[in-house]
């Protein structure tokens, strides 16, 4: 398999190679503080919310960037994850919940879409092909005006979740299947022939050989979905509403109606950060290499 | 295409798809019938077109006397064209300008002064006698126009009333006739004047029977104010005058009351129930109680105060300040905090007010400072003369069916229609309540979660059939009810229509409703006008509108499928390679059947939720949509003329620019840097960590982090503003900032660099070496080398930072406001703030037509690669 290959391929060739004036200890020294100190720029607003989501309006006002004080650490913490989870806390597992089942949905809809490209032979494949792609040319945001009466008076579906993730999952399937099949063409034909001569159907191909061979394509794009919906900011606002609304949704309307302010902003940040941990890591294992990531072209 | 099968064309075969051929055909003939014959029947509204020859604004709509016939009435000439109900056709027109006329020829000219002869009203007359219409003029003056059944002629004798008066709408009762007139103080008054004493004057027999407004001892009294108290609805009766009130207020002055007021007898009790309305001396009393309770807090709060704040209030303005200004003062001088607890002191001074009203009038047992009413001893009242009742309920619109002797409300509360009897109307007593007498009627009442239109009027009376047509709010229907059987009120029809309605009328027999409605056109310069039209619908055909034209769809794509199929099918008769491929298809159906029912799945989602979006809304932006008035309605590039005539439109395109260019480098320039950089580390190690750590930003939501730049960063409190001290700079909200501070959210901008870094870790190493060998310098080599070897991921950055950032709607919408507004900002606002999914649309197509372009321009440019290939 290639991808596996790829990945000690640069270790090998170093063996060999000549040392280059850029690899003199000044010149790495250089090198390493200029992209520390984008790294660290990178983490401003982290730490921000980090320091300030334990510290006292006061200390907000005065400097953003000192660290907490620990004779009001405890009590400055109290009361901001307190207010922040009042604001928050009615929205947290339900978006959560929202944000996997969508991605779930997303995901096994556009792997069984991209299974069937891939590895069926079918007369009109080439134009059904042509009918997902092509609407990648049209900007997702073009559909709204459309997809609200659709979604609210046609299907009833105003302000529940189930219409909120029904063209998240319906119409999000093209991007993942154009991603998924270029992978899957990519696995050895020789497993699938094999499978097939052992009697395998399509089910039992699917679950058995694709969907493991290609399993961190597959988690990435998991990964992108879960966060995407609950990054979800502009189809939520539109047809959520109260009680159902997301996280992101209402953590916007207490900072601009001012309702929650300085430390406690900061601990509904990093309150609504915690879901995104575990996804953060997977991106970690699978993807640092950038050999994914170089799949990505055109 | 790796599809390939191994067949024979036999003749078999070509005789199979002949006699197919056959059937198609006759099943072509049969789906063109259908659709024509759907077309057909698909009911249309009948415009009336013909008015005037300069297309003059129609004004108003005006029933004929026994539904025949209607007028309509042009504003700027005055012209009333009268019309045939069924056919629409022009009959005869009448020229207002003629009683001009008749009133020079007679050479009075006292009449032609300003203000009068224009805003012509007319009503049609139902007398015993003779049919006949009164018009009335914005001035006070009424005029009798006798109708022959095609043409109207000014008669000799014409009515007067009083000058200085516009007279809102007029009723008669035999031989009476009452006037409801408003005067320049926008109060409103009734008056009765017996129409055979009124003739051929000017104040010559006129005599004026009762004037609502004059009290008996010469004191002028204002029994109604309008601002509280808009008619909806007059009707005079044998047994009294009901006026029904916006509000769901009604009225009634008993006829006995009135001939008692004409004697000069119970003034009291029409004093008494004026005062009840806010006539002049209420509203005094009450104001004055009002002010001194403000008043008293002003100058205790004054009295705290310095000489110099006291100087600004002497006594003289205080003197002479109303209520408000008080109100106004107080505030000035801090001695009210806005905004609770003016609230309460308002509240608080409604009650002393309400307190010292009934100690000052006899008649008042007591105020209820909750209703903010006055409760009045029944000993004062005579319920059979006079009463006032009310709804608690918000009313859209209120009818008395003379015909009945019932009212009918449409309450906008919960959606139903009310109707009250006129003996229950006569039992109810000042401030009683209609709740108490009103008949919901079950049958009749709007679709869940509707309400009755609360534009124009919410509901309409057609005398000549005795039916009701109400109006609907979000949906553009109007049902028509049946009041001729009380017990089982009965929705005979309703139908759906593209109009904003304004006024209706009906003949006898339902075939016909006139509509009168108004849209929206925009000149081509974007300035938006509304202009009145009239159609004509047939509300039988119209009930089943939706499921005509949905049958028509229907069949129009069976049709158009089947034409493809019949005439692919013909093709293949003559060509033996079609007959080929016909086979070929033939086959692979069978074979896969699973895999096309499978895929029906997908591509049913992709039409609903992607395809059935981007054609509807480019469609949409030719049409008014809005969430309140969901009909598609063409509004001739209307939204394309608003959106391009806009002082900004210019601006923000400029914007949308900006940020584009800014975004393409920004997203590109860095990152590739950055990337370059990762790949000289030497030390494995560290440049895992530094990989691993990149990762850890991505933890704050995105939403949570354009917050953070919003208020930690860019805010009053933020980290800038520490870091600088002094004076606060508003980076967001000054446009010498903004569009900067919004291009330098993100810094350094290398988050998007591991796509880079992939590419370039694929590069052989020998490459660089070779370069080095050459003596290609770090720079050269960035420059010649990696960056043309990473160029798809270049390219692939390029075309979503493309797409993205056109569409970048939330980083303007979160974080700017001054000068940043952008296309698809405005966008976003039409679909939320001004829910005008139309304007809305039109902003998608826009930005769709330059994405498309720009994209497909990209694509064009780079070589055809092929799309994956097939197994």
């Amino acid at each position: 398999m290639d991808m596996v290959n790829v990945q000690s391929q640069p270790k090998s060739l170093r063996k060999h190679k000549l040392r280059m004036p850029y690899e003199a200890n000044w010149a790495q020294a250089i090198i390493i503080s200029v992209v520390v100190f984008c790294l660290l720029f990178s983490f401003l607003p982290l730490f921000l919310t980090i320091v300030n989501a334990f510290k006292t309006k006061e200390q907000v006002q005065v400097n953003a960037f000192s660290l907490p004080m620990l004779s009001t650490f405890a009590q400055a913490a109290g009361e901001n994850f307190s207010t922040a989870w009042k604001v928050i806390g009615p929205h947290y597992f339900s978006t959560i919940m929202v944000a996997l089942i969508g991605a779930i949905g997303q995901t096994l809809i556009s792997a069984v879409l991209a299974y069937i490209l891939s590895f069926k032979n079918f007369y009109f494949k080439d134009a059904i092909f042509m009918l997902f792609i092509a609407i990648l040319l049209v900007p997702s945001i073009i559909g709204y005006p459309i997809l609200i009466p659709l979604i609210r008076d046609t299907f009833n579906l105003g302000n529940t979740h189930f219409g909120f993730l029904l063209p998240i999952v319906g119409g999000g399937q093209v991007t993942g299947m154009f991603l998924f099949r270029t992978f899957f063409s990519q696995q050895p034909r020789s497993l699938y022939e094999s499978a097939k001569l052992d009697g395998a159907n399509d089910a039992v191909i699917f679950a058995k050989i694709t969907i493991p061979l290609a399993l961190p394509i597959i988690l990435y794009h998991f990964v992108g979905c879960f966060s995407g919906i609950y990054n979800e900011y502009l189809w939520a606002s539109l047809i959520l509403d109260g009680d159902k609304q997301t996280l992101t949704n209402t953590m916007y309307a207490a900072v601009a109606t001012q309702d929650v302010t300085y430390g406690a902003t900061y601990a509904m940040y990093v309150i609504s950060s915690f879901p995104l941990i575990i996804t953060v890591i997977i991106s970690m294992k699978y993807f640092k290499s950038g050999e994914f990531a170089a799949g990505l072209k055109l | 295409m790796g599809y390939k099968m191994s067949l024979n064309v036999t003749n078999q075969d070509r005789k199979n798809v002949k006699s197919t051929c056959l059937v198609l055909g006759i099943i072509l003939a049969i789906f063109t019938c259908l659709t024509t014959l759907f077309g057909v029947l698909i009911p249309r509204a009948k415009e009336v077109k013909a008015l005037g020859e300069d297309k003059e604004e129609i004004y108003s709509m005006i029933e004929g006397e026994d539904g025949d016939d209607y007028f309509l009435m042009t504003k700027g000439s005055y012209t009333l064209y009268r019309f045939d109900s069924f056919t629409d056709e022009q009959i005869s027109t009448f020229e207002m300008s003629k009683i001009a006329d008749k009133l020079k020829e007679k050479g009075d000219y006292g009449k032609l002064i300003a203000g009068s002869l224009t805003q012509w009203s007319v009503k049609c007359i139902d007398d015993l006698d003779q049919t006949y219409f009164l018009a009335y003029d914005g001035g006070g003056n009424i005029f009798k126009l006798l109708d022959d059944g095609v043409n109207l002629t000014v008669t000799d004798d014409y009515y007067l009333a009083e000058s200085a008066t516009a007279i809102k709408g007029c009723d008669n009762v035999e031989d009476d006739l009452y006037v409801l007139a408003k005067d320049d103080k926008n109060l409103s008054y009734v008056r009765k004047y017996s129409v055979s004493d009124l003739k051929d004057g000017y104040g010559n027999n006129q005599k004026l029977l009762w004037n609502a407004t004059t009290k008996e001892n010469g004191k002028e009294l204002t029994p109604m104010k309008s601002a509280d108290m808009g008619v909806l609805t007059f009707d005079a009766t044998k047994d009294g005058i009901y006026l029904f009130l916006s509000g769901g207020t009604m009225l009634k002055v008993g006829m006995d009351m009135v001939d008692a007021k004409v004697n000069g007898v119970g003034v009291d009790y029409f004093e008494l129930a004026d005062a009840y309305y806010g006539s002049a001396e209420y509203t005094a009393e009450y104001n004055k109680a009002y002010k001194q309770f403000f008043l008293d807090m002003f100058t205790y709060a004054l009295s705290s105060k310095d000489d110099e704040t006291k100087a600004e209030y002497p006594q003289e303005k205080i003197d002479a300040a109303t209520a408000e200004q008080i109100i106004t003062y107080y505030t000035e001088i801090g001695g009210l905090i806005l905004p609770d607890d003016k609230g309460d002191a308002k509240e608080y001074a409604a009650e002393k007010a309400g307190d010292a009203f009934v100690k000052n009038n006899p008649w008042c047992e007591s105020y209820d400072k909750n209703t903010q009413t006055l409760v009045i001893d029944e000993s004062y009242l005579d319920a059979s003369q006079y009463s006032i009742a009310r709804w608690e309920d918000s009313i859209n619109g209120v009818v008395f069916s003379k015909k009945n002797n019932t009212a009918y409300f449409a309450n906008a509360t919960d959606g139903y229609l009310y109707s009250v009897e006129k003996s229950d109307m006569d039992k109810m007593t000042i401030g009683s309540f209609f709740d108490a007498v009103a008949k919901k009627i079950e049958t009749v009442c709007c679709e869940e979660g509707q309400t009755f239109s609360d534009f124009g009027n919410g509901i309409s009376y057609n005398k000549f059939a005795n039916t009701l047509f109400l109006k609907f709010k979000d949906e553009r229907t109007v049902s028509i009810v049946d009041l001729n059987d009380k017990e089982n009120y009965e929705i005979i029809h309703t139908f759906a229509g593209s109009f904003h309605m304004f006024g209706m009328t009906g003949d006898k027999d339902n075939e016909v409703t006139h509509v009168l409605y108004q849209a929206e056109t925009v000149a081509l310069d974007g300035t938006p006008s509304t202009h009145m039209y009239a159609c004509t619908y047939q509300p039988e055909r119209f009930a089943n509108k939706t499921l005509t034209t949905w049958v028509f769809v229907i069949c129009l794509v069976l049709t158009v499928i089947v034409l493809i199929m019949f005439l692919w099918l013909f093709i293949a008769l003559k060509n033996d390679r079609s007959m080929y491929k016909v086979k070929v298809i033939q086959r692979d159906f069978k074979k896969n059947k699973y895999v096309y029912l499978a895929l029906t799945f997908f591509v049913i989602l992709l039409c609903m939720f992607c395809y059935y979006e981007a054609i509807g809304a480019i469609s949409m932006s030719f049409f008014n949509y809005t969430r309140d008035e969901p009909a598609w309605i063409w509004n001739n590039f209307g939204n394309y003329l608003k959106i391009f005539n806009q002082d900004d439109f210019l601006l923000s395109v400029g914007n949308m620019l900006f940020f584009l260019v800014f975004d393409l480098i920004l997203s590109i320039v860095p990152p590739l840097v950055f990337a370059f950089l990762l790949i000289l580390i030497r030390n494995q190690t560290a440049s895992n960590w530094i990989r691993s750590l990149m990762f850890i930003p991505g933890i704050i939501p995105s939403m949570a982090t354009m917050l953070i730049w919003r208020e930690g960063i860019y805010g009053a409190d933020g980290v800038f503003n520490q870091l600088i001290g002094g004076e606060t700079i508003h980076f967001l909200a000054n446009s010498d900032y903004a569009r900067w501070s919004l291009i330098l959210m993100g810094f350094p901008f290398v988050g998007g660099y591991l796509i880079f870094y992939g590419g370039m870790i694929n590069i052989p190493h020998e490459y660089h070496e070779a370069g080095w060998l050459e003596g290609l310098g770090l720079f050269k080599r960035f420059i010649l080398v990696d960056i043309p070897l990473i160029l798809p991921q270049i390219k692939y950055i390029f075309i979503m930072t493309f797409i993205g950032s056109v569409q970048n709607y939330a980083r303007t919408y979160i974080l700017g406001s001054a000068g940043t507004k952008t296309p698809v900002e405005s966008m976003y606002r039409a679909m939320t703030e001004q829910a005008d999914y139309g304007m809305a649309s039109a902003y998608a197509t826009i930005i769709f037509a330059f994405l498309f372009v720009a994209v497909a321009t990209n694509f064009k440019m780079q070589k055809k690669e092929t799309m994956g290939d097939d197994l």
